[in-house]
Formats: structure tokens, sequence, C-alpha cells
């Protein structure tokens, strides 16, 4: 096996095995993650799973095509065997009518993004990781006879990638996430509601040692079941407030991914073509900051070895700056930022959202009622998709109060939204100065699963579509 | 070394250290795959990915490990993982054993030499052709995708479970957009097959930029009560999603299906029959046995609206005294999720039998409604509410189909939304085995501006 401590001169040497043109490009790319984790249902540990994964990956972008391919080792052999056949690959979509791609030779690093945890959750003892998820799922139990089903699914990962390309780059870069997801199933007279949330960051084992994972627990199981006794919502067109976690959620799906530079190259975005041009009021700016330290959507260097900034999407309501991989920088002609995101040695690097944060403003929730008058306030998201092409978006929430004359009233369940990518941020009334990083996910594109963040203040937004059952 | 023995040595290594029951699972998977952009060629991608996944049991304790390299030494260390979770992990009473050999279906259509040897000039001229059909309508950009997988996958255990299959399939999309004057229309569409005569994305790709087409002009409707007429897509996927949660026997088990204690009672029209086939021929989720090794098997779920059986793999099916489905899969979930989980039951190749109506009659009889094209209404979580955007919706008036919709939402319930199942169309669409016809749904909330 290539030791580890020769990675970087294994890909160098695989590198240079290929012929390269002025245009050419090819990267190596090792990757090694170790998972642990534990699920817990209904006061049973159901499984305790361990997770080695290795491996290389091979890009080769030759006359303007891409080939890429991977290798389960990181023999030199097999590294290099994975590069002729992405060469190869290459070569066949090059041979044939192609859309004709180029990167950005202005990013070159060396470097290394250190694991940046106190505490190493590979050192942690299994019992004790068994005995934060039990804890915590007994705690939703807790709650009483309502709550008839919980879970808990604790899971922490270590990641490394050493990253070597023909434009000089040489990184090695590590990354941890930790997280531990509550779900609680309250159900009476026929009727179930759900909630979860989560204990969830991108540091080490101490994410659950500062946490109080049953008043976590306690607090889903007594979302759930205090849901069962909520009104059914209203439903039609009408003034919202979304709390930081529907803000998170908006942020990244609705508004985060029609920022991302392949979709905007790929004419799928509805964000093609408005760089520079008023997408908001004045009150919003948007950012997507993989280098705050911590969060789930934190990490040093991209999958493509490019260091990673602060990207402002949004300034004073005017499109800004989109995210990039190298391939979409070389393409528009700017600088890449650090956005390209591979989930493991088996996917390509796609640009990807790392903590995408609305920055505050400066007003109090109760100033933001008094804004909508007559609406809903939405809390805590359960996920949503968007359709980025036509900029169309969809989120439900688990728990919903009705605003009335100003004040924020009974609570409401099942509520949805729906909206226009383009319309909301133009319909923002209000910006709430309590921001809050609420939403720690994991997002999916093209069939790869990435960890994110996304937060912000309390938005108030009139004229959005609300709905349910 | 055949993957079986390597099955067999990794039992052996199991059973010294002292596991009561074990279990690998052996995946090894070839894929080969194009994407266009713009209307181009632009990225082959050819992977190659191995997997054992090690199940031990001591004393009612699971230890589950696993390696991305089916080598003998890798795999004897994911056993040792397992075997040392195993000892640190509290007993699940719930466990009551692996499953028994058995005598397992034939299943035909699974490997096609035709689709095993296609390469990637061959995987081109097909992709080429659909772009080039689809962007023949003015204006029409094309986003495609077409990927040839060959799989071997195996079972062991220590009761003597040991099989093992070998599978090819054909995948591709095309998705297209038209702009005009700031006016967007969109649609999308797929292939899977595992019958390299039926490897062509020309006439698919030609009804997708005609659909997208159609999709101009979109406009929003008033908020109300409609009648939803669901295409064959959107049906299948709604079903897919419904059984996925609810008519799954872990479901059950975990208190969390609404379905829960409603075998043998009418859940829907007696016009609604839906079979999960595990074994029809050529069926993109056909196999002989499923992760567990337990045997595939076709049995219908809901029957002349009747609810007549959930999906369980061995673990549900002991823990609930149901029989074992035959479901146990970790199909649903990408791959390096697979490595830490354990099977879990869930539909294979669902058919939604058909009924007596055109989809022309379905339609004409709509006073007010929406028709619905690959836009499915799954519902949220584990509950029966359904709250889903209407991805692409025309409105219908008088029976007649009047324009695009934008912006709304359906807002219902699982049980309302299969009572309220009033048309059921007379041709299904086959996706490998997978088949629906369009439905027609009475009364459903629609929100919108």
């Amino acid at each position: 096996m290539a030791r580890e401590m020769g990675l970087l001169e294994t890909g160098v040497r695989v590198i240079e095995g290929v012929s390269l043109g002025p245009d050419d490009f090819v990267d190596v790319r090792f990757y090694e993650s170790w998972t642990t984790t534990v699920l817990v249902r209904n006061g049973v540990v159901e499984q305790a799973a361990r997770q080695h994964v290795q491996g290389a990956a091979a890009r080769a972008l030759l006359g303007g095509a891409w080939g890429f391919s991977s290798s389960s080792t990181w023999e030199p052999g097999d590294v290099g065997a994975a590069m002729e056949r992405a060469v190869k690959l290459a070569r066949a979509v090059a041979s044939r009518p192609h859309e004709r791609v180029r990167v950005s030779r202005d990013a070159v690093y060396e470097g290394r993004g250190e694991l940046q945890v106190r505490e190493d959750p590979r050192a942690v003892p299994l019992e004790e990781k068994i005995g934060v998820a039990v804890r915590m799922e007994r705690a939703i139990r807790g709650v009483g006879e309502a709550v008839k089903a919980a879970q808990v699914s604790l899971s922490d990962t270590v990641q490394r990638e050493v990253i070597v390309n023909s434009l000089g780059t040489r990184v090695e870069t590590w990354a941890c996430y930790v997280h531990c997801g509550a779900l609680a199933t309250a159900s009476e007279a026929g009727l179930t509601q759900n909630a979860a949330d989560s204990i969830s960051g991108g540091r080490g084992w101490e994410t659950i040692g500062e946490a109080d994972v049953e008043a976590k627990g306690r607090e889903v199981g007594e979302r759930a079941a205090r849901l069962l006794g909520a009104e059914k919502p209203p439903s039609g067109r009408m003034n919202i407030i979304m709390d930081p976690s529907l803000v998170g959620v908006f942020i990244h799906e609705a508004f985060g991914h029609a920022s991302e530079a392949d979709l905007i190259l790929a004419n799928r975005s509805v964000l093609s073509g408005r760089l520079g041009s008023r997408v908001g009021v004045e009150a919003i700016t948007v950012i997507d900051d993989p280098t705050i330290p911590g969060l789930r959507g934190s990490y040093a260097y991209d999958s493509e070895g490019t260091r990673a900034r602060r990207r402002v999407l949004v300034e004073r309501g005017v499109l800004k700056e989109h995210i990039h991989s190298l391939e979409t920088a070389g393409m528009m002609g700017v600088e890449p930022n650090g956005g390209a995101r591979a989930m493991d040695h088996l996917s390509r690097p796609v640009i990807r959202m790392g903590n995408t944060i609305v920055l505050g403003g400066d007003m109090s929730l109760e100033e933001l009622a008094e804004a909508v008058k007559d609406g809903i306030y939405l809390a805590k998201s359960y996920g949503g998709y968007v359709d980025t092409s036509r900029g169309q978006f969809y989120f439900s929430a688990q728990e919903g109060y009705l605003i009335r004359q100003g004040r924020i009233g009974p609570r409401v369940q099942n509520v949805s939204m729906s909206g226009l990518t383009l319309e909301v941020l133009e319909n923002t009334v209000g910006v709430g100065r309590d921001v809050e990083v609420a939403f720690p996910g994991t997002c999916g594109k093209q069939g790869q699963w990435i960890p994110v963040a996304g937060g912000g203040p309390h938005l108030a937004v009139r004229g959005v579509v609300v709905g349910g059952r | 070394m055949d993957i079986l023995e390597l099955a067999a040595r990794a039992l052996e290594h199991a059973a010294r250290l002292g596991a009561r029951e074990a279990e690998v699972f052996l995946e090894r998977t070839g894929r080969l795959a194009l994407m266009a952009e713009r209307s181009l060629l632009k990225t082959g991608e050819r992977l190659s990915r191995e997997a054992a996944i090690v199940r031990c049991y001591i004393g009612g304790s699971l230890g589950l490990a696993s390696t991305t390299r089916l080598n003998l030494e890798s795999v004897l260390e994911a056993v040792e993982g397992a075997v040392k979770l195993a000892r640190s992990t509290p007993p699940d009473p719930r466990f009551r054993g692996l499953p028994s050999p058995a005598t397992y279906p034939s299943v035909d259509g699974l490997y096609d030499p035709g689709l095993a040897s296609m390469d990637e000039e061959a995987l081109a001229r097909i992709l080429a052709e659909g772009v080039e059909r689809a962007r023949g309508h003015p204006g029409v950009d094309v986003l495609g995708t077409i990927a040839l997988t060959v799989s071997e996958e195996a079972v062991a255990n220590t009761l003597g479970v040991a099989v093992k299959s070998t599978s090819t399939d054909l995948q591709a999309s095309i998705q297209c957009k038209v702009e005009r004057d700031g006016d967007v229309g969109t649609a999308s569409d797929f292939l899977v097959t595992r019958d390299h005569r039926e490897a062509s994305l020309g006439e698919l790709s030609q009804r997708t930029g005609e659909r997208a087409l159609s999709y101009l002009g979109s406009r929003r409707v008033e908020s109300g009560e409609y009648s939803l007429v669901m295409d064959e897509r959107s049906t299948l996927l709604t079903m897919q999603g419904i059984l996925m949660q609810a008519g799954s026997g872990l479901q059950v088990l975990l208190g969390r299906s609404y379905l829960a204690g409603r075998l043998g009672q009418p859940i829907g029209p007696e016009a609604l029959t839906i079979i999960d086939d595990g074994v029809v021929a050529g069926g993109i989720h056909s196999r002989p046995f499923d992760d567990e090794g337990s045997p595939c098997m076709r049995k219908p779920v809901v029957e002349r609206g009747v609810l007549r059986n959930f999906l369980t793999d061995s673990y549900t099916a002991q823990a609930l005294g149901l029989p074992n489905t035959g479901n146990a899969t970790r199909r649903y979930m990408p791959f390096t999720f697979r490595l830490r989980s354990r099977p879990q039951p869930a539909p294979s190749n669902l058919q939604v039998q058909p009924g007596d109506y055109t989809r022309e009659e379905l339609i004409a009889e709509t006073r007010r409604g929406i028709l619905l094209e690959l836009s499915p209404l799954p519902p949220i979580g584990d509950t029966p509410v359904i709250s889903s955007m209407i991805d692409h919706g025309f409105l219908i008036e008088n029976g007649e189909i009047r324009h695009p919709v934008k912006n709304a939402m359906v807002g219902t319930t699982v049980p309302e939304l299969l009572l309220n199942i009033d048309g059921i169309g007379r041709s299904v669409r086959n996706d490998a085995g997978q088949m629906a016809p369009y439905i027609r749904v009475r009364s459903v909330r629609v929100s919108s501006a």
C-alpha cells in the first residue's frame, strides 16, 4: 500500500504520467473517512456500526471534455489505472461534438487544513456514544404517553482528502462532523404529528459534550405532543414570518442553490444573467461562508484543493457573486472561491454551499409581527426543495402560529409554504436582529449528500403561498 | 476469489470469534455514465465500487462493520470490527434470528449481455440522439445523462444462506428547458430498462421537448377544491412514497404507520389494487433474493381497496408475527450510507393495476381540476399529511385543459387521497416492471395566490 506520507508523491507521479495540452488539466484526490453510528428506537439499541472508506478519484480534462474514474485503493498502480480510464473517457467525449470546458488556472494552493477538534470522536468509546443516544431517546419518551415513537440517530465522521493537480496544487484537508438527531412521533385519535431536531456541528465530540442532550430530547418530544392539539392552518397567499431555521432552509434551498455557478452555466438557475442586479430589498445581505469555525458547512479547502473563502452572494439587495469551482470560474472568467465539494472518492466535486446565512437587521420579533399585522409565523423547518430553473420552492414547517393584529397567537400544525425565489427577497418587509445558524442539514445534489448549515434572523415577508392539510 | 468463497471465509472467522449468527452482504458494481449539458456531451465517468457489509450478532446484540475492498484481509478486518461492536452493544429484544436457506425463484431478464457489452461509444450515440431529438424543438435546451450498471451481489449467513446474482441495467434522463421573454417552461422524463433493445431516448426526448414548450405561459389559479388527474409517473411515485412509510413493516413495528391495525380493512376504493412484484421479468428492482437472502416474491399490498400485506424483512416479520415478504433492501440509501446500515423493508416493483377510464375520459369528466405531470404527492415524514408543491400541472376547466399552473400547493392526507380516488386509467406506463395508470382524485384542497 502507498504509505500515508507518500500520497502527495503518488498523486504527482500519476499526474506526470499524463501528456497534457496547454488547456488540459488532471487531478487526483485521495479520500478517507471514519464513521461511527448508533441507532436507538423505542428504547432499543438497534444498531452500532463502524465504517472506514478509502479510495482515490482521478479527473482528466482533455480537449475540453471531462473524464472521471476512481480506485478503491491508494496503490500507485490502481490510482494510475483510474487516471488512464479518466483519460480514455475524456478523449472519447472530446472526439464527439461536446461542450468545451476550461478550468481557471488562478487558484493554486499548497497547504493543510487541520482537523479542528478538541476531542477526536474516533477516540471516544462506543459505550459512551451509546449512552448519549440512549439518554436522549429516553428523554423523548419521558414526555408522556402521547409520544408513541422515539428515535435517536448519532453519527460522527472524520474525513480526510489529499488533492494534487496539474496546476501545482498540493493540499491535505481534514474535517469532522458530529450529529445527534432526535425524532418524536406523537399520535392521538388517529392524528399523527412528528417533531425533529438535532445537536450538530463541524467540531469534535465536544459538540455533544457541551450540549444538553436530554433537554433537546424533551424539547422534541414536547413539540410533537403539543402539535396534536394545534389548529389546522389557513391557506392562500398571506404574510409570514420565518424563524431562523426556516430562513436557513429558505436561503439554502431557494437562493443558495440558484447561486451555484454550475446551475447558472447550465442555464438551470433563475439567477442567470442577473449579477449586479437587484434581487432583494436593501436590508438583505446573504453570505455563504465555509470559514466560520465549527459549523456543519465549515471547511478549509474544497475537494479541488481551492482555499475556501467567504462569499458575499447578495449585498444590500444586489446580487454580487456566485459559488464557483475551478471549471465555472474558468468558464466565467472569475477567481475560484472554493465551492466544489465531493461526497467521497466515487463522486466528482460539484458546486455546493457551506454555511449560508442572511445577515441580521434591526427589528425584534415583536416589531416584525407588528409589520406583518395578519398572517402566520412558521417555525422549525421540516425539509423542502427547489426547482432552480423556474425559481419555485416549497418548504414545510413543523409548527406555525397565527399572527393577528400584530400579535403572535394560536399554534397551527402541518403548515407549508411555496413561492418564487425572486419574489421573497423583494417582498421582505422586515429583517430581525437575532441571527442564529439554526439549520444544520445534509444537502442532496446529483446523488451526493454533503453536510451544510444555514440560518439568519427572523424574516417577515408579504404575499407567500401558505398551505397545509 | 469468488465472492461466495470470500463470504464463507468471513463467516468462519465470525463464528471463531464468537458470533452467534453472522451475515455478509457483498457487492461489486461497475458503472459507465455520460452527461450532456447545454445540449452537448460534457463528461464521461467510469466507476467501480466494491463493498462487504458484515452483521454479527452475539446474544441479540448487533455489530455492523463494512469495507470498500473485497479482499480477504479487509473483509476479515470488517468481521473483527463487527464482533467487537456487538460485544459493546446492548441486546435487541426484538431480534429473533437471521433468515434460513430457502427455495429461490428464477427471475428472467436480470442480465443482458447486450447491455453488458455496451461501451462509451454506444452510450454516447444513444444520449446524442436523445439530445438532438429534444432540441429539435425551437429554443429547447437539454441536459441529459445515461448510465449503464453491471453488478454482482451475494448474501451468505451462518445459517446456510449462500446466494449470488448478476444484473445489468440502463438508466437515462432528459431535462428540457425553454425560455421566451422571461417566461420559462421545463419538463423531464427518464428511461429505465434491463433490455438493450429498449435502449433508445428518441421518442421520449421528442415528447419531453414538446412538454417543456407546453409549460410556457404558466399562471396562478384560485385557491379552492380541485380534482387532481395524476399522470402515471405522479401516481407511481406517490404510491411509492406512501408505501415506503406506512406500508413498511418497520414503521408498523415502531408505531409510526397510520396503517397499523388496518390489515384486512378497506383503505381505498374497490377499483384500487397495488401489487409489489419483486420477481417480475426484467424488473428494475427484481431479483431472486433480498439483501438478507430471503426469497423475493409477488404479493398484493392493496387488493380491491383492502390492505392485504405490509412489506417486511426477517426482523420486522418475526417481531410482528407476519410473513417475511423478502423486501429487505439498502437500495434507497446512498452508497456510503449503505455501508453503515441494516437493510430495511421497502417496495420493490410497485404495480398499480389498471382501471376502466381512458386519459381523455378522466379529463373530460373533470369540471374543475389540475392535471399533474411528474408531480408526486408524497406524505411528509412519517405522517399521513400530504402538502406538496405542484411541480408541473395544467388547469382543467369543464373537461378541457386550459393553461399550465404556477406556484400552487396541494394539501390533503393519505387516507383522504386514497379514499377519494374516483377514476383509474385503463393503460399503464411500464418502467422496467414498475407500473401505474393515470388516476383521478376528487375534492383536494389547492392553495395558491
